[in-house]
């Protein structure tokens, strides 16, 4: 034995290693922080010589109670990642049968999965965990067999029998994360929302808690090189399984090309250890490869064709389904989405998110090939790596595409391995190595991949053109996503050549085909470091279509000036003559022209036509566009006469206002409702369901509701449950919650962003100083303009030298106080109250009162839809927004004004002490009063938008609106209407009722049309309106003309019982689409909460006295004598 | 474009208090033979620069779409970055408008990500984009403020000064 080791063991024994598993815990921390990398392989042996039985039992493949993982002893002191590396290395080498075992059951219980047994699976992972232990690795699977096998409510019960467990810990929270996770309530993205919203919360619980949730949760890992030491040393005393799987993660990390180079000498170093001390785990091998060790040899596995298949499959190389015995099984799931995903990119958005779920899910096995897949198909060009490791991981076998994850020197040395090889793909390899070494490249390829266009990036990088065009070229023809993988680099080869009406145009065929591939290809680069000059001369639509989805997908403001400047060549060369232009246009140009008026030619786009001098006019000249549309995409027809019925009630309205609203608060809930829609609809949808069932019930401990709801809210939390918060109660606050952030924080459509244009850029300032400025009695801020004072002053007073000077050290006193006032007001007060601005006056979250109110609005009608629920939530935040308007309000007319006036009076006492500054005393004295004015003016600023407006709309406005709206869509349709019958009441409705009876009454009037049988000579629409003031139910019904012969088909035909079984059957109102062509799904959900007392049916429509008639109600809502109405 | 002999300062504003401030300082410094147009949105703006020739344009960055006065929706859609599209513009349609900003903000959101900047991130990121006739970013704090003094340097620099 040397010194070294029996000073290391004098150590341990001194920090009574020996003693307990604790301590023997808290030596190995203290020791190996101060101890050389040299000594890691030395300390260890002197730790388990002096601590054997300790080392033994903290040191487990798995624990036997899954509460007590990531807690069962403190976490050891982190190290550097190079160190913690070889430190995992020197504590796994002696578990190396253990780890073999948990890799093979791992790939056992694997094949069950992949074969659909999923009974067999979890005894498999019963049997195991009670030979080996619990891991987190073990829960995430057990609880994703729980969720395939006994759907959301068993897996819920069992993940929650964990809970219980481990209450208020990190591990508890850790099962309501898998539980969330793995619940098919909660979509991809609406739970990587909830995590990426509440993990920072728990910052300040220790700094490994955040970033471990996010790893364990979601598989991310921010910063690794500080984050992966920590997730080591925790899991290293919680259980091997669980340390060696994020060891393979830490490997993965310093495998990549750009990983520090001493990572990458200690990540070649550990894995090749491991592998020579028996480790058996193909993702060891490939990890070598990833290193640059090209010489390892391949491993044999069993079994892999499955596995690999799905990826055979997305390469388009494997027909889906052929191959599967059941087509309704995982792997079958897995490969026909990786197929959708590979060959679609990101317009199979809905098949890219499934696949992710099942990825995060099972990401316990390799079979997760969500992640993988998803990097795949969305690879960038020209990155390095192509693909992720991960992808190369997922399968066994080394195939040529793992090279596309390796960087340019080891993937030739891995090609050159794999073509002497007995490998499948041997020849691929030996045709890519001649095409590196410039023996050109096959006519065709059988067998394209990633490794395909890694090589393409590497003829690009060499300029090496031709080559790289000729395989371009061949990948183009290859299908399956191939051209769209191509194009990526095409577009950016042609960018860089300066080709860039090639690089637009290949752009424009993929916008066309979805606009959402403006998300996926690299289409910025066409536009980097050039101006619009360089694309002045194209062709307007190429460009505007192009710049504007580019803009649309990375906000870039000079990609935006560019489609704005060819929108304003459109307008200047094109627009007079547009129908001309459509006419004589080829159908591809027809296809170019209708994808830019229907997304580029949009208000925001047209702010540079200055032939379009108001709101007005570019709205007019966009209804007129929309017209045309109409007749010119049959198939979006709807969308259009959506969007024109839209404008023409804003046309409507806004010519009946008297004038303009002079309120400056402002928020733009429509575009708080586009994101609401795509944010939260899911997260509502699922509290609804949550609160009527009985898990939903739950009440929850306080870590979870961390998780669930900001700590901020927890006051909201309380008074709207009573005191005792449940799962649905967290969960409904938080949404509101982030409905209320957005509604004050959005930065371009919230309260702020508004206060930040309308009031505290200047105006306000400006308004109340004016007085002051315009008569030169403030000096500014930041330097005393004495030459200003003395211009406008000095020849009116007549002033000592001396007196002069103490005036003018009084008026400099003066000013700075006056603008620290006016500062504080802009800059401290009308403001969002945040840890920077604690003295704002808006809250940013819910503020208490606001859970009360919350409670008593819902309670009011349980039968909320998602719309009812926003404008619920709207009008709560005005309340509390009114709040802090009410205040400034308050304080500029009051507390500002008397300080602002005692600033003028000490100033004129001071003065009057000297002769000769009367002059300056009575322009004092009147600038006081002028300034007081304009505090009371200003004042008026702060309140809720709407108040003093005219904003009040009555019936026959909108049967008006609806019949204007119905001849803009339809200009064949010269509807007329006949007022039959309507109430005496005269109803005063908000804009949000009118906008709903008039949408009724749209789709009415075009039924009866396209009903009719008669064309344009229908005749006469004869409306009637009643009035259930009980209920406040408001009934339209409208009959027509309807010709003889349409009557006998409709009667006859069986067309009309047919309709309304559709329409008027069993179906559930919450699968009732919202769009349709006839418009009756809107109806008929419009209809839907008309209580069954009411009136007779809700909704109805048929032929009666051999006229056409449609009938529908609607619920109504008063509000002091106001009635509203909610989609 | 349309030209005249009357050689044009334009002021684009549409904060009144500014706006007069601003077009008072021009008129006591520069150079007689010099006309003062002032636009208050982005519209009025392109109006008078795609009809006039202006020699320097004083632009403010946050606008209006269109005149208050011609538009009944106040101003259309607020264009918190409208100044920039004019610079844009006077950097890719005129030939020899100068331009500078003048502008009461002390921080921007460049990214449009909520995340604020200040004043000389924007001057940096306009210089990059635009040619060397866009001449810098001034801050506006009051009516007899430090802006004076730099607008000054700028009418020198153009040598369009009394002096």
């Amino acid at each position: 034995m040397d010194t070294n080791t029996t000073w290391l063991r004098r150590k341990f024994r001194e920090a009574g290693a020996g003693q307990s598993a604790v301590s023997m815990v808290r030596a190995l921390s203290e020791l190996r922080q101060r101890r050389p990398v040299n000594e890691i392989d030395g300390c260890w042996r002197a730790l388990k010589a002096v601590a054997p039985q300790q080392v033994r039992e903290v040191f487990r493949l798995g624990v036997t109670n899954p509460s007590s993982l990531v807690y069962r002893f403190f976490a050891l002191e982190p190290l550097s990642l190079e160190k913690e590396l070889l430190w995992a290395k020197t504590l796994l080498i002696g578990h190396s049968h253990g780890i073999n075992l948990f890799r093979d059951f791992s790939d056992r219980v694997q094949k069950s999965i992949l074969s659909d047994d999923y009974a067999n699976a979890s005894l498999e992972l019963e049997s195991f965990c009670r030979t080996s232990g619990w891991s987190l690795w073990a829960v995430e699977l057990r609880c994703a067999l729980e969720q395939v096998t006994v759907g959301t409510v068993g897996q819920r019960k069992w993940t929650a029998n964990l809970q219980s467990q481990a209450s208020n810990t990190v591990t508890g929270l850790l099962y309501e994360v898998f539980s969330d996770r793995n619940d098919d309530t909660f979509s991809y993205d609406a739970f990587i929302a909830k995590c990426t919203n509440s993990f920072p919360r728990f910052h300040f619980a220790a700094p490994w808690v955040t970033p471990y949730l996010f790893y364990r949760a979601m598989g991310h890992l921010e910063n690794p090189e500080v984050t992966l030491p920590r997730i080591l040393a925790r899991d290293v005393t919680s259980c091997l399984i669980d340390y060696y799987e994020s060891l393979i993660e830490a490997l993965a990390f310093a495998a990549l090309p750009a990983s520090p180079t001493h990572l990458r000498i200690t990540g070649n170093v550990v894995v090749s250890e491991l592998r020579r001390s028996g480790f058996q785990d193909h993702r060891l091998g490939k990890l070598s490869l990833a290193f640059g060790d090209t010489d390892s040899e391949d491993q044999n596995y069993d079994d892999v064709e499955k596995l690999d298949n799905i990826f055979y499959a997305a390469r388009g190389l494997q027909p889906v389904g052929d191959s599967f015995p059941n087509s309704d099984g995982l792997l079958s799931k897995l490969t026909s989405l990786a197929k959708a995903c590979h060959d679609d990119g990101v317009a199979a958005q809905s098949s890219l998110t499934e696949l992710m779920k099942i990825g995060i899910n099972f990401k316990s096995l390799d079979a997760a090939v969500g992640t993988a897949i998803v990097g795949l198909t969305l690879a960038q060009p020209l990155s390095e790596p192509l693909m992720p490791l991960s992808c190369s991981f997922r399968k066994m076998r080394l195939q040529v595409d793992d090279v596309a994850a390796i960087s340019f020197v080891d993937g030739v040395a891995a090609l050159s391995r794999i073509s002497t090889s007995l490998n499948v793909d041997a020849m691929v390899a030996r045709e890519l190595i001649d095409a590196i070494g410039g023996k050109g490249l096959p006519a065709k390829l059988e067998s394209p991949t990633m490794t395909h266009l890694w090589l393409a990036g590497h003829f690009a990088q060499q300029l090496r053109f031709d080559e790289l065009n000729q395989l371009l070229s061949l990948l183009e023809n290859s299908g399956h996503g191939w051209d769209r993988q191509a194009a990526k680099l095409r577009i950016v080869e042609l960018s860089r050549r300066n080709e860039v009406e090639l690089a637009l145009r290949l752009m424009e065929k993929w916008i066309i085909i979805n606009p959402v591939y403006a998300f996926e290809l690299p289409a910025k680069v066409i536009f980097q470091r050039r101006r619009w000059v360089i694309f002045r001369d194209l062709d307007a639509v190429l460009v505007g279509t192009i710049a504007h989805h580019v803009h649309v997908s990375n906000g870039d403001h000079t990609i935006g000036y560019i489609c704005k400047m060819a929108c304003r060549r459109f307008l200047l060369e094109c627009r007079g003559h547009l129908e001309e232009l459509f006419a004589n246009a080829t159908v591809a140009r027809r296809a170019q022209l209708i994808s830019f008026l229907r997304d580029v030619w949009v208000e925001e786009n047209l702010s540079l036509c200055e032939q379009f001098d108001s709101t007005e006019k570019v709205r007019s000249d966009r209804l007129a566009v929309l017209q045309l549309l109409v007749t010119w995409d049959a198939d979006r027809e709807g969308e259009y006469a959506e969007a024109i019925k839209d404008l023409t009630i804003d046309q409507t309205l806004q010519r009946g206002l008297i004038r303009m609203d002079q309120s400056r608060i402002f928020v733009n809930e429509s575009g708080i409702s586009r994101w609401a829609e795509k944010e939260l609809l899911q997260d509502y949808e699922r509290w609804d369901r949550l609160r009527q069932s009985g898990s939903g019930a739950k009440l929850i401990d306080d870590l979870l509701r961390q998780y669930a709801v900001d700590p901020q809210n927890d006051q909201a939390l309380k008074e709207f449950s009573s005191g005792v918060p449940t799962v649905a109660d967290a969960l409904l606050i938080g949404i509101v919650d982030r409905l209320y952030r957005r509604f004050v924080q959005d930065p371009s459509d919230g309260l702020d962003s508004y206060l930040s244009l309308r009031i505290r850029h200047g105006t306000l300032k400006g308004t109340v100083l004016g007085p002051l400025e315009e008569h030169a009695l403030l000096y500014s801020a930041s330097g005393f303009s004495r030459e200003a004072f003395d211009t406008k002053w000095s020849r009116e007073l007549d002033l000592a030298e001396q007196s002069k000077s103490v005036a003018m050290a009084a008026m400099s006193n003066f000013s700075t106080r006056v603008l620290a006032l006016m500062d504080d007001l802009v800059s401290q007060r009308i403001q969002l109250c945040t840890i920077e601005k604690p003295h704002g006056v808006f809250q940013t979250t819910m503020p208490a009162g606001m859970g009360k109110l919350l409670a008593s609005a819902l309670a009011v009608d349980a039968r909320h839809s998602f719309y009812t629920f926003l404008v619920t939530v709207y009008f709560l935040s005005w309340k509390v927004v009114e709040i802090g308007l009410n205040e400034i309000g308050k304080y500029i007319k009051g507390e500002l004004k008397d300080k602002l006036q005692a600033l003028f009076d000490e100033l004129v006492v001071t003065l009057r002490q000297h002769q000769g500054a009367l002059p300056l005393i009575t322009k004092l004295t009147s600038v006081a009063t002028a300034t007081r004015v304009q505090c009371d003016a200003v004042s008026e600023w702060f309140r809720l938008p709407g108040q003093e407006s005219d904003e009040r709309y009555h019936l026959p406005s909108a049967i008006e609106i609806a019949r204007v709206a119905t001849c803009n869509v339809h200009r064949a349709f010269p509807v007329e209407v006949r007022k039959s019958s309507l109430p005496e009441k005269d109803f005063r409705f908000t804009a949000s009722a009118l906008s709903l009876l008039t949408d009724c009454l749209c789709v009415i009037f075009e039924n009866a049309w396209k009903h009719s049988g008669l064309g344009g000579n229908v005749g006469p629409l004869d409306v009637e309106v009643t009035f259930e003031d009980e209920h406040n139910v408001l009934t339209l019904s409208v009959r027509s003309n309807l010709s003889c012969e349409r009557r006998s088909s409709l009667n006859q035909g069986g067309g009309l019982l047919s309709l309304r079984s559709k329409y008027l059957g069993e179906l559930p109102v919450h699968l009732v689409s919202r769009e349709g062509g006839s418009g009756f799904p809107k109806l008929a959900r419009y209809a839907r909460y008309v209580p069954a007392d009411a009136t007779g049916k809700a909704f109805d429509f048929g032929i009666d006295e051999d006229r056409w008639y449609t009938r529908v109600s609607v619920p109504l809502y008063e509000k002091d004598g106001v009635y509203d109405a909610y989609f | 474009m349309t030209h005249t002999s009357e050689k044009v300062v334009l002021v684009i504003e549409d904060d009144e208090p500014k706006q007069r401030s601003i077009v008072s300082f021009l008129s006591d410094h520069l150079l007689s033979g010099f006309r003062i147009d002032v636009a208050q949105s982005l519209s009025s703006a392109l109006t008078s620069l795609t009809k006039v020739s202006v020699t320097l344009a004083v632009v403010d960055m946050s606008l209006p779409t269109f005149d208050l006065t011609k538009d009944r929706r106040g101003g259309g859609k607020p264009q918190g970055f409208g100044g920039a599209d004019i610079l844009r513009f006077i950097d890719s349609e005129t030939t020899d408008t100068r331009s500078v900003v003048v502008t009461q903000y002390e921080e921007f959101d460049l990214m449009g990500n909520g995340a604020r900047q200040d004043l000389s991130a924007l001057e940096t990121l306009l210089k990059q984009d635009l040619d060397s006739r866009f001449l810098g970013v001034i801050h506006y704090s009051s009516q007899h403020g430090p802006w004076q003094r730099e607008l000054l340097a700028v009418l020198r620099q153009l040598k369009l000064t009394k002096e």
